[in-house]
C-alpha cells in the first residue's frame, strides 16, 4: 500500500510540474511582419498605440533552434517600420522577438521562396 | 533531472532473469499539448474534403524480463508518427494588410524507447499496471500551413519544424491487458522536459496517448525455473 501511495505522489508531482501554466503574450496585436509567407527582405510594423513614442525596443530573429539571425535595437516611432533581409538564410519558419519594457512578444513567419 | 536519470537506469540493472517474452506492437495514439494555448489537439481522424486524414500511428518492439519470479520490466522501442495543430501564423501583403490566419498542421516522426516495472507478473490472463521512464526523439518534423500563390508561384509551406528536434524525458504509465499471446496497452506518456528549442515554449510539455496492441512472438524461460 505503501508502495502504491509513493508511486501515486511521485506521479502526481510529474504531472503538477508538467502542467505549471505558461503565460503566453499574444503578439498579433503588437506588432506584424509583412510579408507573410515572403521572399527575402520583411518589415517589422510595431503598432505605436501600444507604446509611449520614444519607447526603447529591441527586435531580434531566431530560426527553427532559436538560434540569434539578427538583432536590432530602436525606438518608438510612427510610424515604426523595421526592414530585414533573410536573404542568406534558407527556406522556413522564423521566429520574430520583440522586447518592450521587460515583456517579450514573438511570432512565428515564414520564408517560402529565395 | 539526475532523479530521473537514476530512475531510468535503474530499470537496466539485471539481476537473476527468470523469462524473457518478445513481444511487437502496433499503436494509435493522440498528442495532446500542454502549456501551450496557441497549439491544439488533431482529431484522430476526420474527413474533410481531401478524405481521410489520421493521426498518429505507430509499430514497435518491446522485451519483457522477469525476476526472481517477483517483478517484470518491460523495455520497449516505438517508431511512431503524432499529430498535433501548430500555432497559427497572421499571412500580410507587402503593404502589411492581412489576407488571413493559418493554423498548421505538425507531423512528428518519433523514436521512443522507454522502460516500465510493472506491479506484478503476468499469469495466463489479467491486468498489469506499470510506471517508467523513456526518452523521445523526433527525427523528422514537419509543420504544414497549406499552400497558396505569392508573388505569382505556387508554394507548399510545408517546412522541416527544427524547434521540436530535442531529447525529451517522459514518464510513461500504462495499463495492461494480456492473454497468451496478445496484449492490450493503454499508455499516457507524460514529457518531463522541454520539448521545443524555443526559449518561448520553455515550459510547453505533451501527453500522448497510446492505445497499443502487441503480439507475443518469443518466450524463453530460465532453467532455474
Amino acid at each position: 500500500m505503501q508502495k502504491i501511495i509513493s508511486f501515486l505522489l511521485f506521479f502526481g508531482c510529474l504531472v503538477f510540474m508538467s502542467c505549471e501554466k505558461e503565460n503566453q503574450n499574444n503578439a498579433f496585436s503588437y506588432f506584424q511582419i509583412s510579408p507573410n509567407p515572403g521572399s527575402t527582405v520583411f518589415e517589422l510594423s510595431v503598432f505605436e498605440d501600444k507604446w509611449v513614442v520614444g519607447t526603447p525596443i529591441e527586435f531580434n530573429v531566431t530560426d527553427g533552434k532559436d538560434s540569434l539571425i539578427l538583432e536590432i535595437f530602436s525606438n518608438i516611432q510612427i510610424p515604426t517600420r523595421i526592414s530585414f533581409d533573410l536573404s542568406n538564410h534558407p527556406l522556413g519558419f522564423y521566429n520574430a522577438n520583440l522586447s518592450v519594457n521587460g515583456q517579450t512578444f514573438s511570432q512565428k513567419f515564414i520564408k517560402a521562396i529565395e | 533531472m539526475k532523479l530521473f536519470f537514476y530512475f531510468l537506469m535503474s530499470l537496466f540493472v539485471t539481476t537473476e532473469i527468470s523469462a524473457q517474452i518478445v513481444h511487437v506492437h502496433l499503436n494509435i495514439n493522440e498528442a495532446i499539448p500542454i502549456n501551450s494555448p496557441l497549439k491544439g489537439i488533431h482529431r484522430y481522424w476526420y474527413n474533410d474534403s481531401t478524405g481521410i486524414n489520421l493521426g498518429g500511428v505507430g509499430l514497435g518492439i518491446s522485451l519483457d524480463e522477469v525476476f526472481y519470479n517477483k517483478y517484470s520490466v518491460k523495455y520497449q522501442a516505438n517508431f511512431s508518427t503524432n499529430k498535433f495543430y501548430d500555432e497559427s501564423i497572421i499571412f500580410t501583403d507587402i503593404q502589411g494588410n492581412r489576407l488571413t490566419e493559418k493554423i498548421g498542421e505538425t507531423t512528428n516522426i518519433n523514436f521512443t524507447f522507454h522502460s516500465i516495472v510493472y506491479s506484478g507478473l503476468k499469469k495466463e490472463k489479467g491486468f498489469l499496471f506499470g510506471i517508467g521512464a523513456g526518452l523521445k526523439y523526433h527525427i523528422s518534423s514537419k509543420s504544414d500551413y497549406g499552400d497558396s500563390n505569392i508573388f505569382g508561384l505556387d508554394v507548399s509551406f510545408n517546412f522541416d519544424n527544427e524547434s521540436t528536434k530535442i531529447l525529451v524525458l517522459m514518464v510513461p504509465l500504462e495499463i495492461r491487458y494480456y492473454t497468451q499471446r496478445l496484449n492490450f496497452a493503454l499508455r499516457t506518456e507524460i514529457d518531463v522536459t522541454r520539448t521545443s528549442h524555443l526559449d518561448r515554449l520553455k515550459k510547453e510539455r505533451f501527453i500522448a496517448l497510446n492505445f497499443e496492441v502487441g503480439y507475443q512472438i518469443q518466450t524463453k524461460k530460465s532453467n532455474k525455473n
